[in-house]
């Protein structure tokens, strides 16, 4: 997927998104206030929480979005997932328009789904995994009863879970399992777009990796597209084919994720890249010696 | 320190029941026998209540003129007789029957009321809710009992209309709850993963919230059964809503008031029998609280414990996914 053609040429024209790319994710100009404060006392002032954000992301590619908590990227995913209306703009996947005010689409909920932050929320604590895997299927009537004991088995598996995971509660597992329980669940539906909002950010360090890595064999092997939300430009970059960068609803930079580290045009992003800790830099001084020898060597 | 690591212990040993719950706070173990009383009470009268006919020695509504006003310990007569010699312990097992059965039902259908109205209002929200909230604030304005005694006088005599009332006396304030508990479960996560995967609203609210509010309603219902068998007898007390041909602990009471100077026993035992009915379904419901409210202190010391527990697990845990995944890659 390096080979993606440019942006602008993408930018606007649906029916050749429509028709040869297929998977894809496309919002335009996409804007979101919310009311804040009270009406009663004639106070209401309305907060643009998304301001005219436009994205593209091309079919099995991913796309990263960050900015600081309160900048929006939340907002967005609710938005392309129609957990929130827009005031205006539209979301495209697979040629499926969803624009402020309309209906949405029937199946438009097979082709987008979600992954939260805390799996701990996001599973119905009352509910065994079997079950929770089970509803999406269940509510679209993909398969037979007895074609979605299987293809449960089959998603616990794929996720890498035990099978005997199946009978027992949310509870009962730990965050990175419960993260691959959502990503099962997910997956159930067969979507073409799974927006992930802050996939690892409540997990352990040594488990954020093996959830990326999953979603990373996934996307491999079945041309997911992916839209992913976080607060921290480091697991953007080794993840994502683009990055964009968000500020106040806006996005402020866009592109190349290891450009976009190195190379930080906008204040907003050097900042975000400067909030980032580094390694002891001592370490960080003999790794540099070390490399530049190397290339002398050469 | 020690402390702490005795509540994981107790979590730990697989038998949290009652009595490790009283150990979690310090309380004396009497608790766990006054729980057992309660619930003995409680059982002690479903089963009078089913088995009247059978248990009762006399026909409650016999009347004999003779055997008026016969003090307890009369042979054939246990607890004595009323004013126009009909046999008290009779008329109390018989009463048992309405006391229990009426706010049985009174708390079932309060609860399906409440929580249709409380989930409606809370998952719909917007002037659905502003409208439904309004109507409950209203409502909550009147004393509960004055409400179903203008219910009564509206409707007209009959149990199935003293049971109406209470139902509509009593609903307002558990509607409430439960909009509440609809308003918070709402906007968690996996309420919004079933709206994303496409579940419509009848399936969100019954699938998903209905559920994970349920432990909140079944401690509202145990506690109101108790105030309910009290606003049963306070309305039967006061002659509202039921004929006298329908025995009742209120109204024996109310007629046993005329003679509690020369004869304390008319009144006095179906007092008694209000006063234990009370306790012991009071007690139970406190009992069901400690257990399934994940607000209570007790329940809450178990929880912090299975937390501490699961923390642990986790770590484990973790520790095992890395060694696969090293293993694999």
């Amino acid at each position: 997927m390096s080979e993606n053609p440019p942006r602008t040429e993408l930018m606007g024209s649906s029916e050749f998104t429509n028709h040869h790319l297929g998977r894809t994710l496309e919002v335009r100009n996409l804007v979101k206030s919310f009311k804040v404060g009270s009406e009663s006392f004639g106070k209401a002032e309305r907060i643009k929480a998304v301001d005219d954000v436009s994205l593209f992301v091309p079919a099995g590619t991913t796309m990263g979005l960050v900015g600081e908590s309160g900048s929006g990227k939340s907002t967005i995913a609710r938005l392309i997932c129609r957990l929130l209306e827009p005031d205006s703009g539209q979301v495209l996947v697979d040629g499926d328009e969803v624009t402020a005010g309309t209906k949405i689409p029937k199946g438009y909920a097979r082709k987008v789904q979600i992954v939260f932050q805390d799996p701990t929320a996001s599973l119905n604590p009352r509910w065994k995994v079997r079950r929770l895997v089970a509803e999406g299927i269940r509510v679209h009537g993909l398969r037979s009863r007895s074609e979605t004991k299987e293809r449960v088995a089959e998603l616990v598996s794929l996720v890498g879970l035990p099978e005997h995971a199946l009978d027992r509660y949310p509870h009962e597992f730990s965050g990175g399992q419960r993260q691959r329980i959502a990503i099962a669940r997910a997956l159930a539906v067969e979507p073409e777009v799974l927006v992930l909002d802050e996939p690892v950010s409540a997990l352990d360090v040594s488990v954020q990796a093996q959830i990326l890595v999953l979603l990373q064999e996934l996307q491999a092997a079945s041309g997911l597209t992916y839209l992913l939300i976080a607060h921290d430009l480091a697991v953007v970059e080794r993840f994502c084919d683009e990055v964009a960068v968000i500020e106040s609803g806006r996005i402020v930079e866009a592109g190349d994720p290891e450009i976009i580290h190195s190379r930080p045009e906008h204040p907003y992003t050097k900042a975000l890249v400067e909030a980032h800790p580094v390694p002891d830099p001592h370490e960080r001084t003999m790794y540099v010696h070390a490399q530049d020898k190397a290339e002398v060597a050469e | 320190m020690s402390d702490t690591d005795d509540l994981v212990r107790i979590a730990d040993a697989e038998d949290v029941d009652v009595t490790s719950d009283a150990a979690l706070l310090g309380e004396q173990p009497t608790r766990s026998w006054v729980v057992m009383f309660a619930f003995a009470v409680v059982a002690i009268a479903v089963f009078t209540a089913i088995f009247a006919p059978a248990l009762a020695p006399h026909d409650p509504t016999a009347q004999s003129l003779v055997d008026r006003l016969q003090p307890p310990g009369t042979a054939d007569h246990l607890l004595g007789t009323d004013a126009i010699g009909r046999d008290i312990l009779s008329r109390i097992i018989y009463g048992a029957r309405l006391s229990l059965g009426a706010a049985f039902l009174v708390a079932t259908l309060t609860s399906v009321l409440a929580v249709s109205v409380g989930l409606i209002s809370g998952y719909f929200g917007g002037w659905v809710d502003t409208v439904i909230m309004r109507i409950v604030d209203i409502w909550l304005a009147f004393p509960g009992l004055i409400l179903a005694i203008a219910m009564v006088t509206a409707l007209g005599r009959g149990l199935d209309k003293l049971v109406l009332a209470l139902v509509l006396a009593g609903w307002a304030g558990m509607a409430r709850v439960v909009r509440g508990e609809t308003l918070q479960l709402r906007e968690r996560e996996y309420t919004m993963s079933a709206r994303v995967l496409g579940v419509g609203k009848i399936g969100i609210m019954f699938k998903h919230l209905l559920p994970n509010i349920m432990p909140t309603i079944l401690v509202i219902t145990a506690l109101d059964i108790g105030s309910t068998i009290l606003g049963l007898a306070s309305l039967a007390f006061l002659g509202v809503g039921i004929g006298s041909e329908v025995v009742t602990w209120g109204s024996m009471l109310s007629e046993g008031r005329n003679y509690i100077s020369t004869a304390w026993w008319v009144a006095l035992f179906p007092g008694l029998a209000i006063f234990f009915i009370v306790l012991a379904v009071n007690l139970v419901g406190d009992w069901v609280r400690d257990r399934y409210d994940p607000r209570s202190p007790f329940r809450r010391a178990k929880l912090d414990a299975a937390t501490r527990k699961a923390a642990e697990e986790q770590e484990a845990a973790s520790v095992r996914d890395a060694a696969t995944a090293g293993g694999g890659g």
